[in-house]
């Protein structure tokens, strides 16, 4: 019965397995081969394989354009934790119809196409958007903020405040309230009582919510590539010119696997880091 | 911290939400198509100008065809799969789940150029062209629908109870009259709500489509965001200002009928914090 039971639900699970083994994994894999061609705008790709184009990203721009976006992404990680923090201890602490309202006001923008908002944005800081134009009627100069790594930031942080509000309120959710209630009554401060009972008890949210604010942010496209233009060019704005303007395929995949195996080992440390932590808080 | 704080702290942050989607909404209704600050007017003129651009309407077609087709094919895909991860007693489980899942943590424009570069290897090796139809759209999309349907249907799931499946099993309904008139319509509201995210996060996707789409299969994201990059054109505020009230709809029906949305139940129901990647709409 059981035996069976398991065959069955093998071939259930079987074709959704098959999407991400044909449409991910398999891709991932060609994606490994093509960065083994020498780079170049060479067609058809031929020779290697060679490690050359893994090479390349070590000189100009490369460098410097990683450690840009690894600058925004951290940034908008402090960011978005720091306002954060604060909504999702309101929000965990409102019940109602005022959870309610809230919890729709954070995901709405979630159910928005990015591009949408990032243009949202344009129209907000551009020298012709709202804000130079309010300049322009109080006979202020004309300024404004599009193209610019503030710019970036301040879509980047809108566009991932969502998500840790959501992250850090799953885990403040779970916090007896009898634990607050205990650590109070035997004296410690509000203060204390954050710092020792609520924040450690947060900290299983704020990894996985900082895990995926970092790695969506090194990832972002349309942000980047709307608001900063030439002024912030991102690591992964440079794979897309890198396939549609000089066709070095190659080094496009090399650069594609470069970003995923860093990606992977910051969620699978963020992953042993939450499960270490949760084993030495629980004693499981 | 004292309550009054934390509220002034989340009004900031629930205005700096509000700020994007309310400036396309403003300018979509601007009379001219400069931006003007205190605004003259309103006007209408752009909804109606969406009549004559072409590219955005095309656009406006294939994402809803995509979205459909997309949130169909995660459907017979996903429920299949939430039904083996709820009542399959299979060992491993969360590890198939994390693998279902894995998509929505990858790079949407790294993905694109994997499926692209996969369908320019499959079109030299077989002669089956696909560039230029919807197909790498298609599979691209159903990768990164799957896991919302798989996620909701399997939290619907566990919450029922599977006694109830005992019983008319018992009461000598076969397997299949068990699993069409028990189980399915007790995980109605995820299987609805399912779709209805699926097709959101395809409708709404850019950096997986960027690569991907072509000609007429140019999605509207990506038709946006080719407007947005060269000139000022409050008609694109007028579409995407349809697309915002779309997503707001969306997120009032999920609301309604899978109770206020979700922020602590995850599907495994492990006592993990929720997966905010599970959340992820459309880098």
């Amino acid at each position: 019965m059981d035996r069976s039971r398991r065959r069955v639900a093998g071939l259930l699970l079987l074709p959704a397995l098959l999407v991400v083994a044909v449409v991910a994994a398999a891709p991932i894999g060609l994606l490994f081969r093509v960065a083994l061609y020498p780079p170049g705008p060479v067609a058809p790709l031929s020779g290697g394989p060679e490690l050359d184009s893994f090479a390349g990203l070590l000189s100009a721009p490369y460098p410097s354009v990683a450690l840009r976006t690894l600058r925004l992404s951290l940034l908008t990680t402090v960011l978005v934790t720091l306002l954060g923090f604060p909504v999702a201890l309101f929000l965990s602490r409102s019940r109602g119809l005022s959870r309610r309202i809230q919890t729709l006001l954070i995901v709405s923008p979630l159910l928005m196409s990015v591009v949408v908002r990032a243009y949202g944005w344009m129209l907000i800081l551009g020298r012709q958007g709202f804000v130079g134009e309010t300049l322009a009627a109080l006979s202020l100069p004309r300024a404004g903020l599009l193209h610019t790594e503030a710019a970036v930031l301040l879509a980047l942080t809108e566009s991932f405040l969502p998500f840790m509000i959501l992250a850090l309120a799953a885990s403040l959710d779970r916090i007896d309230p009898d634990l607050l209630a205990a650590a109070r009554g035997l004296g410690a401060s509000p203060a204390r009582t954050f710092f020792a009972v609520v924040a450690p008890l947060t900290l299983p949210g704020f990894v996985a919510g900082a895990s995926f604010v970092l790695v969506g942010s090194l990832s972002a496209y349309a942000i980047p590539a709307l608001l900063g233009g030439s002024a912030a060019r991102t690591f992964v704005m440079e794979i897309y010119e890198l396939v549609t303007i000089s066709f070095d395929w190659p080094t496009a995949a090399a650069a594609s696997i470069a970003l995923l195996l860093f990606a992977s080992a910051l969620l699978g440390g963020a992953a042993l880091l939450s499960r270490r932590r949760s084993a030495r808080t629980f004693g499981t | 911290m004292p309550r009054i704080a934390l509220g002034a702290a989340a009004a900031v942050a629930y205005a700096v939400l509000l700020l994007a989607p309310l400036a396309v909404i403003v300018y979509s209704v601007s009379p001219g198509a400069a931006l003007e600050i205190p605004p003259s007017g309103m006007s209408l003129r752009w909804y109606a100008g969406l009549a004559d651009q072409p590219r955005l309407i095309s656009g406006l077609f294939t994402s809803l065809l995509l979205g459909a087709v997309a949130t169909g094919a995660a459907l017979v895909t996903g429920i299949p799969a939430a039904l083996a991860l709820t009542r399959g007693s299979l060992p491993g489980r969360e590890a198939f789940l994390a693998v279902l899942l894995s998509p929505l943590s990858l790079p949407g424009l790294v993905l694109g150029l994997g499926v692209l570069t996969s369908a320019a290897v499959l079109a030299n090796a077989t002669g089956i062209r696909t560039a230029g139809t919807l197909l790498p759209l298609v599979a691209a999309h159903l990768l990164i629908t799957i896991p919302w349907v798989v996620r909701s249907v399997a939290a619907s799931l566990e919450s029922t109870d599977p006694a109830l499946e005992d019983q008319a099993r018992s009461l000598g309904a076969g397997p299949f009259a068990t699993l069409f008139l028990v189980t399915l319509p007790s995980a109605r509201a995820g299987i609805v709500a399912g779709a209805v995210s699926a097709f959101v996060i395809s409708f709404g996707n850019f950096a997986l489509s960027l690569l991907l789409a072509s000609g007429r299969t140019v999605t509207l994201p990506v038709a946006i965001y080719e407007t947005v990059d060269r000139y000022q054109d409050p008609t694109v505020a007028a579409v995407s200002t349809l697309t915002i009230a779309a997503a707001v709809a969306a997120a009032v029906l999920t609301d309604r009928i899978s109770g206020p949305l979700r922020t602590r139940d995850s599907a495994s129901g492990s006592g993990r914090p929720a997966d905010p990647a599970a959340l992820e709409p459309n880098r």
